[in-house]
C-alpha cells in the first residue's frame, strides 16, 4: 500500500482523509502547513500527495510548484482537495503541476476510487 | 424684566448657591434679635439676591439670529456655508454608507442564517448516522448472539416464518455431535471385542485341526506298518511250521497296531468333536457378531444421516446470518461515510464563520466607527461657527472600544468615492453550495467533484 501525505490546515479535514485512506491500507502522514510538507518531503519519500488549495503562508498551488520542482517528485501523484471548483483555478492548479481537482466535501468512495486510478 | 427672568432661566442652577452664600452671615442672628427684624431683612434678602444675578453675574449670549441688525461678516457667512455643505456631503455619505452596511448587514445576517442551517443540518446527519450505525451494530451482534443462543419453537420468524423444531444453538449442536460420535466408536469398539473372541475361537480350531493332521500321519504310518506285517506273514504263511513262532509275533503286533488304531480313532472321534462344538461357537459368536455389526451399521447410518441434515441446516443458518452481518456491515460502512461528508461540511462551514467574523465584521464596525469621528469633528466645526459657548459640542457618539479602528473616509471636500472604499466584502467560498449527501448519491456528483488532468 501507498505511503500518502495529507497537507491541510485544517485538523478535521486531514482527520477524514487520513481515516479514509488508513482504513483503506494506506499509511497515511499529516501536515499543517505548505511549509511543514516541504520539511516532511525532504525526509520520506512519498507515493501521493493530497493537498488543500487555500492555506496561511505556502498555498497548495504553490506547494505543488515547489515539489514538481524537486526530481524525485517530479512523477509522483499529486491532488488537489479543495472547495474551490472554479475553471480558472483547475486551470492554474494544472498549470503548477497538479494531477487532479476534488472539490470538498469529498465521498470517501470516489477518493479512494481516484487514488486506485493516481497510483494504477 | 425680560432680561432678569433670562438671567433666572440660565442660572437657575446656581440660584440655591447664591442664596445660601447671601443668607448664612444672617441666620446665625435670628436667635438675638426681634422677629420683625428677621422679616424685615429677609425681604431685603430677594432683591439682593436677584440684584446680585443681574448686576455680577454675566449676561448669557443672545443667539444670532439672521434678521439680527448685527452685520454677518462674508467670511462667516461662507464658512458657514462651507460647513452646512460639508455636513450635508457628510450626511449623505453617511446614508449611503449607511445603505451599502445595512444591504452587507443583511448579506452577513443570511450568510449566518444559512452556516446555522447547514451547520444543524451536519449535526443533525451526524447524530442520525451515530444512532443509525449503533443500532445496526446491536442487531449484527443479536444476529452473532443468536447462532449462539437456542431458540425455542416458532422463534425464529426469520426462517419464512416456517414453525421449525428446537434448533440447538451451536455449543449444544457441537456437544451433539460428539456424543453421538463416542456412541459411534463404542460400538466400533464392541466390534472389534467380538472379533477377537472369533480370532481366538479360530485359533483353537487351527490347533485342532493341526492334531488331526498329526493323528492322521500316525495313521498314516500305521497303514504303512499293517501292510509290511501284511506282506510278512503272507511270506511267513507260505513258510513251514518252524516260522510258527514267528507268525505268532506277527499276530501280536498286528494285534498291537489294531489298539493303536482304535486308540487313534478314538482320539480323532474326540478331536473331531471339538472342532464341531468350536465351529458351532465361532458360528454362534460370528452370528452374534454379524448381527451387532448390522445394528451397528444401521445405527451409524441413520446417526450420520441426521448429522448431516442437522449441520446443512445449521448451515445455512449460519451463512443467513452470516449475509445478514455482512449487508450490516456495508451499511454501517455507508453511514460511516455519511459521517464524514458531513463533518466536513462542518468544517467547511466553521471556516466560513471565520472569515466572516474576521474582515466583514470589523470593517463595518470600523466604518460605523470612522463616520462617527468625522461627524463628532464636524458638529464641533458647526458649533464653533454657530458660535455655540466655547468647548461646547454636541455629544459625541460612542461605540465600543473593542473593534479597530478603519481607515478613515475620505472628507467631504474631497469626493464622494470612500463610500466604496468603506464597503465590506464579505468572501464568498467558491463551489460550496450545498449538495446533501445522500446514500451513493454522491456518484452523481462524482464527475463535477473530481477532475483528472
Amino acid at each position: 500500500m501507498a505511503l500518502i501525505l495529507a497537507v491541510d490546515d485544517s485538523t478535521t479535514m486531514r482527520q477524514m482523509v487520513s481515516f479514509t485512506l488508513t482504513n483503506a491500507g494506506h499509511e497515511v502522514v499529516e501536515a499543517r502547513s505548505g511549509d511543514e510538507a516541504i520539511k516532511l518531503v525532504k525526509t520520506r519519500k512519498f507515493d501521493l500527495i493530497i493537498s488543500d488549495v487555500n492555506m496561511p503562508g505556502m498555498n497548495g498551488i504553490e506547494l505543488i510548484r515547489t515539489l514538481r520542482a524537486m526530481p524525485e517528485y517530479k512523477f509522483t501523484p499529486m491532488l488537489m482537495l479543495t472547495t474551490e471548483s472554479q475553471a480558472d483555478r483547475k486551470q492554474e492548479g494544472k498549470s503548477a503541476g497538479a494531477t487532479g481537482w476534488i472539490v470538498k466535501p469529498f465521498n470517501p468512495e470516489v477518493l479512494l476510487s481516484v487514488l486506485g486510478k493516481v497510483l494504477g | 424684566m425680560k432680561p432678569l427672568l433670562a438671567l433666572l432661566h440660565v442660572y437657575r442652577s446656581k440660584l440655591v448657591v447664591i442664596g445660601l452664600i447671601l443668607l448664612v452671615p444672617w441666620a446665625w442672628a435670628l436667635a438675638f434679635v426681634p422677629w420683625w427684624v428677621s422679616l424685615a431683612s429677609l425681604a431685603l434678602v430677594v432683591p439682593a439676591a436677584l440684584s446680585f444675578v443681574y448686576f455680577v453675574l454675566p449676561a448669557p449670549q443672545a443667539p444670532r439670529r439672521v434678521n439680527d441688525s448685527e452685520n454677518i461678516s462674508n467670511e462667516e457667512i461662507a464658512r458657514m456655508r462651507e460647513t452646512c455643505t460639508g455636513m450635508n456631503e457628510l450626511l449623505a455619505e453617511w446614508l449611503s454608507v449607511s445603505q451599502k452596511t445595512q444591504a452587507n448587514l443583511e448579506e452577513l445576517k443570511r450568510q449566518l442564517h444559512e452556516v446555522i442551517t447547514d451547520t444543524e443540518s451536519s449535526v443533525i446527519d451526524i447524530s442520525n448516522s451515530f444512532r443509525a450505525i449503533t443500532g445496526k451494530t446491536r442487531t449484527q451482534m443479536d444476529y452473532a448472539m443468536g447462532l449462539l443462543q437456542t431458540k425455542q419453537q416458532g422463534e425464529d420468524a426469520d426462517f419464512d416464518g416456517d414453525a421449525v423444531a428446537k434448533w440447538l444453538s451451536l455449543p449444544d449442536y457441537i456437544r451433539a455431535y460428539e456424543e453421538l460420535l463416542n456412541s459411534i466408536t463404542e460400538r466400533l469398539m464392541r466390534f472389534s471385542s467380538g472379533s477377537l473372541d472369533m480370532v481366538k475361537q479360530q485359533g483353537k480350531v487351527r490347533e485342532s485341526a493341526i492334531m488331526v493332521v498329526d493323528l492322521l500321519d500316525e495313521v498314516r504310518s500305521m497303514a504303512r506298518q499293517i501292510s509290511m506285517l501284511a506282506l510278512s506273514s503272507s511270506v511267513s504263511a507260505g513258510g513251514t511250521l518252524t516260522h510258527q513262532k514267528e507268525f505268532v509275533e506277527m499276530a501280536d503286533k498286528i494285534r498291537d497296531i489294531s489298539d493303536n488304531a482304535n486308540d487313534l480313532n478314538r482320539r480323532i472321534r474326540e478331536y473331531l468333536d471339538s472342532i464341531r462344538d468350536e465351529m458351532s461357537a465361532t458360528h454362534g459368536a460370528m452370528n452374534k457378531m454379524a448381527d451387532e455389526a448390522r445394528e451397528a451399521a444401521k445405527q451409524a447410518k441413520a446417526d450420520v444421516a441426521q448429522l448431516t441434515v442437522t449441520m446443512m441446516m445449521k448451515t445455512q443458518e449460519v451463512a443467513q446470518t452470516l449475509e445478514r452481518i455482512n449487508a450490516l456491515g456495508q451499511e454501517i460502512e455507508r453511514d460511516i461515510n455519511n459521517i464524514i461528508v458531513a463533518m466536513q461540511f462542518q468544517d467547511i462551514n466553521q471556516q466560513k464563520l471565520e472569515r466572516l467574523k474576521g474582515p466583514v465584521l470589523n470593517e463595518v464596525s470600523g466604518t460605523i466607527r470612522t463616520i462617527v469621528d468625522e461627524t463628532n469633528v464636524l458638529s464641533k466645526k458647526l458649533n464653533l461657527q454657530v458660535g455655540g459657548p466655547p468647548g461646547a459640542t454636541l455629544r459625541p457618539f460612542r461605540v465600543a472600544a473593542s473593534t479597530p479602528p478603519a481607515k478613515p473616509l475620505a472628507m467631504p471636500a474631497a469626493s464622494g468615492a470612500s463610500a466604496a472604499e468603506a464597503k465590506p466584502q464579505p468572501e464568498k467560498v467558491q463551489g460550496e453550495r450545498k449538495q446533501r449527501p445522500t446514500n451513493g448519491a454522491g456518484d452523481a456528483d462524482s464527475d463535477n467533484q473530481v477532475e483528472l488532468f
